[in-house]
């Protein structure tokens, strides 16, 4: 390209810097939030990959059983009998060390003769036979855990160590440390725990059983051989699955999470588009002047474009750059409310360090500057076939678009109808739904100029009678002006209105859970085991305790569940097995049923109820069968209806006790409710059972309002990071407001400089400049409502749908439209000060030299 | 460029500097050899609180095929030569070890008084299993652990049987010739295995005095020792898809003991000889760390009819005809012997079947088959045997002490 005519543009950009800034921090701010979205997603995804690894080792297969049957034995007769020699019996669980600095282990017990094709970390105490092995084997609760971990933590050789595991405390003692080998096998051993086998089953309470056994099976038909071998060795109620099937479900259980972030996200960067657009649209229209001279002057069309796509690129190569920067900065905040939302709702992982790959760096590049360039093409395009010598005065051009204003309102209402065809699309694609998002948002930009109108139609009277002529001028001048206006009240009511969507669809929801955790929640004190993943046990009540607590005269009824896919092969359903009375039961809100209907097939029959979520993933209606491996061999088990519960976004199955204990030989509770007689006798009740806990296992004990404040606490943090994600659009907002409204003024010196020299005083001129900017501020406020509350019924009722099948009350939020014409407003005022200062203090003379 | 070069070259070195200090520093020295390692672990010098064998006593069959886990350390030790009827030769040798890492019972493991853990014991157990393929001068070797407990390995004497997972030696029939019944041997590992029967021709051979067998000063250096020398042994061995159906002789020798073993002994040599006129000779040759035959050298004469004349170091002669170098470890191993036992007129030529019959395992060592002929008495001599020798993997100059586990120690 011309060397001159670059300067030519880049000067124009260094005279404009404010608008420059602004644009650039769009572009910065809605790269940001994507990648940094993207990166604390894949930080977390690869942590708990490198978690599953390092357990997992080399094994393909695993073995897997109800938590009671998979017996030692099992492995003994698989290794002689079946002949299996790569095999490994393994016990696992997740233990926190009582240390500061807090740390959270997985501890595994193994044998270390069965570790040498799995895991080199630990067959190395044995391969060489290691002189660690003889207190490895011998030594009472002896453990290894990696020496950065023991230096971190400050742990010494013959420490020893006070480990949590469920509600008991235990000693471990530290008997040597693992010296990781490189970098990687730093990152794999530093939250592992390894005792022997022996040493893990008294520590873990499970002697004689084993957690799983790890096996590697070759990828070919001798390995399929293998697989049937095993399978006919193995007794009832176990099962061979590949081991990847662990980190498969993890991965599958935050899809729809990580996807609703990413499309979150990406609602920035399409606000930060939009914003660009206008940007560019608005240097175009400034500059028509300008451009004319030069095509007057031979450069030719092609060149023009060239000049205005080389000016974005610049704007999209810095922007995108600080926003990669800023991303990865935000990046590290998010992580760990990322993190704990999905230890809250998932699964352990611990995320140490921000995995920055360059995939992700390359992806939000790409993203920037193509969505910069997308929105630059148009604006480009339409400076380009500008005509040579000297361009059409505003008034025409003005009036060009207000004769374009029906066909584009049509086009607008055209569009709006594709994303409600792309709504109705019976699928479940995530994606699709957020696609459907986008014609919505343009039908809705392209009505925009229509709005403008017909709301000036109204606003006009009223700020005449408000401020008088003042008042009047700045009305029309946004009608008149709608070729820029338009597009700027678009691109703000978009920005404004995301937040409305995000905000909307938040509060629904907790208003949904609260409701329903009012109507579900009557006992009066509710005990569980302590766990780390907090809608999750990991452990059972002591059977003794129970059996105290039940014999408590101020017990008038109660309730108990246990979670039978603790016990059961993973990869299959979660279920519960639920004690409940009548009374409770009706408590439950079946869909389009009864409670009391459900109830006889329920308790009686062996029939199962479901879950909203879980009918939703597994495609299941009330009357079809599901089918579930029991003690007594597979089982199938008819659905008697399906119920509202926001619980989990798995979803899970229950069964009444009576069936459970039909098909299984257990008696363990995972959790217990207690009506009493008197429930204002409740504090002093918990007082009591807490004293009849001799065993001193740490147990969850909670009256009936802790715990729904501490569910709605964890409801509040879970949706912690999507609150992160509105503040960043009421940002992004905020400044494309600021932005543009700002260039808009700035750009109108002239005419400020004519009405000036008519007499407008230095103050009323601050006035005319905030009441325009104020009243496109509260235009694009009033549009953003409909829009945003558009979008929340978009996300409630179709996209958290698809994602996790909960059906939510959407519920019109006062707080949220008032803050969002507060961002709106606030922001627009702030937009009109610069300008105004600026022009009061800037001779009319010096505006109109050119005249 | 050339800076760039120069940089990252430092970096590397650097790191390699930092990583081999960390590595020397770290508790897995690899430079340290395994059999060291595997001292430290089986023979430490503690020896209380274990039984020693310390003066003879009457071994009682069945009972003493069984284990004697209060000992210390305890070996099944099979080795063999065998033919196919058009003559490939192939010789095998299958050892279960037992080896007690503690010597308390551990009954009360975790700091709280949790119930044991069914995993919980003190023995474990090693196997060693090698096919020598003379053939096409193949050398298999592998090995095996595990503990001794859950049923993954361990040994009964009533039935008897010795275990290691699915490798195993147990009484295939009731009826006991001499107090050892008809055995069945299992070892298999990947396409590699040996099905086995022997029934033993003689009476078991109680070594040293009447079973103690001295392997060093000071009381309870010895061991309790017996063997079975001749074997009838039949079945098949198979290498990847070929199967060969076999027969020939193997020994068997039984040994337990709880040793504290001598500074200056540096390693052995060990014959095990099947002669062709039903005889069986035995010969272990210590050596001394200036590489002189250690005092404690032993040897015996079997005859036909199962009596034993012993033979001390002086009545042996042992001359080492030429020698071997480990591709693996640079260790040179003698390779041909010529053995003279003046008392009975005896002179044999010792050659091995392979010369590579190294094990490769966490303690090198070779073990293998080998024939011989010679004289004696002027009438000509052959046979097959098995012959072991130790202590010349090459060990750090402070680390040359006795390793613990051995064959016959």
């Amino acid at each position: 390209m011309n060397k001159i005519l670059q300067r030519s543009a880049m000067r124009y950009i260094v005279h404009h810097p404010l608008q420059l800034v602004l644009s650039i921090l769009g572009i910065a701010l809605g790269v940001a939030v994507v990648i940094s979205i993207d990166l604390a997603n894949s930080s977390s995804a690869k942590a708990f990959n490198i978690s599953m690894e390092n357990i997992a080792g080399k094994a393909t297969h695993q073995i897997t059983g109800n938590f009671n049957d998979l017996h030692d034995s099992v492995y003994t007769y698989l290794k002689i009998k079946g002949k299996i020699s790569a095999a490994a019996p393994i016990v696992e669980a997740n233990v926190k060390a009582i240390r500061e600095p807090k740390h959270i282990f997985t501890f595994i017990g193994v044998d270390p003769f069965a570790e040498k094709p799995f895991r080199s970390y630990i067959s190395k105490i044995s391969s060489k036979l290691n002189p660690s092995l003889r207190l490895f084997m011998t030594k009472p609760s002896a453990v290894l855990i990696s020496v950065n971990t023991a230096k971190e933590m400050g742990i010494k050789e013959n420490d020893t160590l006070t480990i949590k595991f469920g509600g008991s405390y235990k000693k471990v003692f530290i008997i040597g440390f693992i010296y990781p080998e490189d970098e990687h096998s730093k990152e794999v051993l530093k939250d592992l725990m390894i005792a022997d086998i022996s040493t893990a089953q008294e520590i873990l309470n499970m002697q004689g059983k084993l957690s799983r056994i790890d096996l590697i099976i070759p990828d070919d038909n001798h390995g399929k051989e293998i697989i049937k071998r095993i399978k006919n060795l193995l007794p009832a109620g176990l099962s061979i699955s590949r081991s990847q099937t662990r980190t498969q479900i993890a991965s599958d259980m935050v899809k729809a999470f990580d996807i609703n972030l990413t499309a979150l996200s990406l609602l920035a960067l399409i606000v930060g588009m939009f914003l660009i657009y206008n940007t560019m649209t608005f240097s175009v229209v400034q500059r028509k002047r300008y451009i004319g001279l030069l095509r007057s002057i031979g450069v030719t069309q092609k060149e023009i474009f060239r000049i205005f796509l080389f000016e974005a690129l610049i704007q999209a190569f810095i922007g995108t750059i600080l926003g990669l920067l800023l991303g990865v900065i935000l990046a590290k905040a998010i992580v760990q409310i990322l993190t704990r939302t999905i230890n809250d709702l998932y699964f352990y992982v611990s995320v140490n360090e921000l995995n920055i790959s360059l995939f992700s760096l390359l992806k939000g590049f790409l993203l920037g500057m193509g969505a910069t360039m997308l929105a630059a093409l148009k604006p480009s395009y339409e400076a380009s076939s500008v005509p040579a010598g000297i361009t059409l005065n505003r008034s025409e051009q003005e009036l060009k678009l207000k004769k374009k204003v029906p066909r584009l309102s049509v086009a607008g209402v055209c569009s709006l109808f594709l994303g409600v065809i792309i709504f109705l699309i019976p699928s479940k694609s995530i994606l699709l739904s957020y696609a459907g998002i986008l014609p919505l948002i343009i039908g809705f930009s392209l009505l925009t100029p229509l709005m403008i109108i017909l709301l000036m139609k109204l606003i006009k009277p009223a700020a005449g009678l408000t401020f008088g002529s003042l008042g009047k001028i700045a009305a029309m001048s946004i009608v008149r002006q709608i070729s820029r206006t338009g597009v700027a009240v678009a691109a703000l009511s978009i920005a404004v209105s995301s937040t409305v969507a995000i905000g909307t669809m938040i509060s629904s929801f907790r208003q949904t859970v609260v409701q329903w955790l009012e109507g579900s929640l009557k006992a009066d004190i509710y005990i569980s085991p302590p766990s780390l993943v907090l809608r999750e046990s990991d452990t059972q009540l002591d059977s003794s305790l129970v059996k105290k607590i039940l014999m408590l005269p101020e017990v008038e009824d109660y309730d108990f569940y246990t979670d039978v896919s603790k016990k059961m092969n993973s990869g299959q359903i979660n279920l519960l097995a639920l004690k409940i009375g009548e009374r409770s039961f009706r408590n439950f809100k079946f869909k389009g049923d009864d409670a009391l209907k459900i109830w006889p097939a329920f308790q009686n029959k062996g029939e199962l109820i479901i879950t909203e979520p879980f009918a939703f993933k597994n495609n299941i209606k009330t009357g079809d069968y599901l089918r579930v491996s029991t003690e007594k061999g597979e089982r199938r088990f008819r659905v008697a209806g399906i119920y509202y519960d926001y619980s989990s976004d798995i979803g899970f199955a229950v069964m009444s006790f009576t069936t459970y204990k039909h098909y299984w030989n257990d008696n363990s509770i995972s959790g217990l409710s207690l009506y009493l007689k008197d429930p204002s006798k409740l504090d002093s009740i918990i007082n009591v059972i807490q004293h009849l806990n001799l065993k001193g296992e740490e147990v969850l004990l909670r009256s009936n309002n802790k715990l729904r404040n501490a569910s709605i606490e964890v409801f509040d943090r879970t949706f912690l990071i999507t609150n992160v994600l509105q503040i960043l659009a009421i940002i992004v907002a905020f400044i494309g407001v600021l932005s543009s409204l700002m260039a808009l003024q700035l750009e109108r010196s002239r005419e400020f400089a004519i009405l000036r020299a008519n007499g407008l005083t230095p103050v009323q001129l601050w006035r005319l400049l905030v009441l325009q900017t104020g009243l496109m501020g509260i235009v694009s406020g009033i549009l953003a409502l409909p829009l945003g509350n558009v979008l929340a019924w978009v996300l409630i009722h179709v996209i958290n749908k698809r994602s996790f099948g909960w059906t939510l009350q959407y519920s019109l939020m006062p707080e949220v439209l008032v803050q969002a014409l507060a961002i709106a407003l606030l922001a627009a005022l702030l937009a009109g000060f610069y300008p105004a200062y600026k022009m009061s203090r800037t001779s009319p003379a010096l505006a109109l030299r050119d005249e | 460029m050339k800076k760039i070069y120069l940089t990252s070259l430092l970096v590397v070195l650097s790191l390699a500097i930092v990583v081999s200090y960390m590595l020397s520093t770290g508790k897995v020295n690899n430079k340290i050899k395994a059999s060291v390692l595997l001292r430290s672990v089986l023979a430490d010098e503690d020896t209380s609180g274990y039984e020693r064998a310390i003066a003879p006593k009457k071994l009682v069959f069945p009972k003493d095929h069984g284990p004697h886990p209060e000992f210390k350390t305890e070996w099944w030790y099979f080795t063999g030569n065998l033919d196919t009827k058009y003559g490939r030769h192939f010789g095998y040798q299958f050892t279960i070890f037992r080896i007690s890492l503690a010597k308390k019972s551990l009954a009360k493991q975790s700091f709280d008084t949790s119930t044991p853990s069914p995993w919980r014991t003190n023995q474990i157990y090693m196997g060693h299993f090698t096919i020598t393929d003379v053939k096409n001068n193949k050398f298999y070797c592998f090995e095996r652990f595990s503990r001794g407990s859950e049923n993954l390995a361990g040994a009964s004497s009533l039935p008897f049987k010795v275990w290691l997972e699915d490798w195993n030696v147990e009484a295939y029939s009731n009826d006991a010739i001499n107090g050892i019944p008809e055995l069945r041997l299992l070892a298999k590992e990947g396409d590699i295995s040996a099905r086995l029967s022997l029934k033993s021709l003689k009476n078991p051979v109680l070594q040293g005095d009447r079973g103690l067998s001295q392997k060093g000063e000071g009381k309870g250096n010895a061991s309790y020792y017996y063997s079975l020398p001749r074997m009838k042994t039949e079945g098949t061995i198979s290498i990847a898809d070929e199967e060969f159906s076999l027969k020939g002789l193997s020994w068997m020798d039984r040994e337990w003991s709880t040793s504290a073993l001598d500074k200056n002994q540096s390693g052995w040599d060990w014959f095990s000889l099947q002669l062709n006129d039903g005889r069986e000779i035995m010969y272990y040759q210590m050596r001394r760390s200036d590489g002189s035959k250690d005092r404690y050298s032993n040897g015996i004469i079997i005859s036909p009819d199962g009596k034993v004349t012993k033979l001390n170091k002086d009545e042996v002669e042992l001359h080492v005809l030429s020698y071997w170098t480990s591709p693996r470890d640079k260790a040179q191993y003698p390779s041909t012997w010529r053995l003279k036992i003046p008392k009975g007129n005896i002179d044999l030529q010792i050659v091995p079947y392979v010369k590579d019959q190294q094990l490769n395992v966490s303690i090198h060592y070779w073990e293998g088959a080998v024939r011989f002929w010679g004289n004696s008495n002027d009438k000509t001599l052959s046979g097959n045997g098995y012959v072991e020798l130790t202590g010349y993997e090459k060990i750090l100059a402070d680390e040359k002490e006795n390793t613990g586990l051995t064959r016959r120690f």
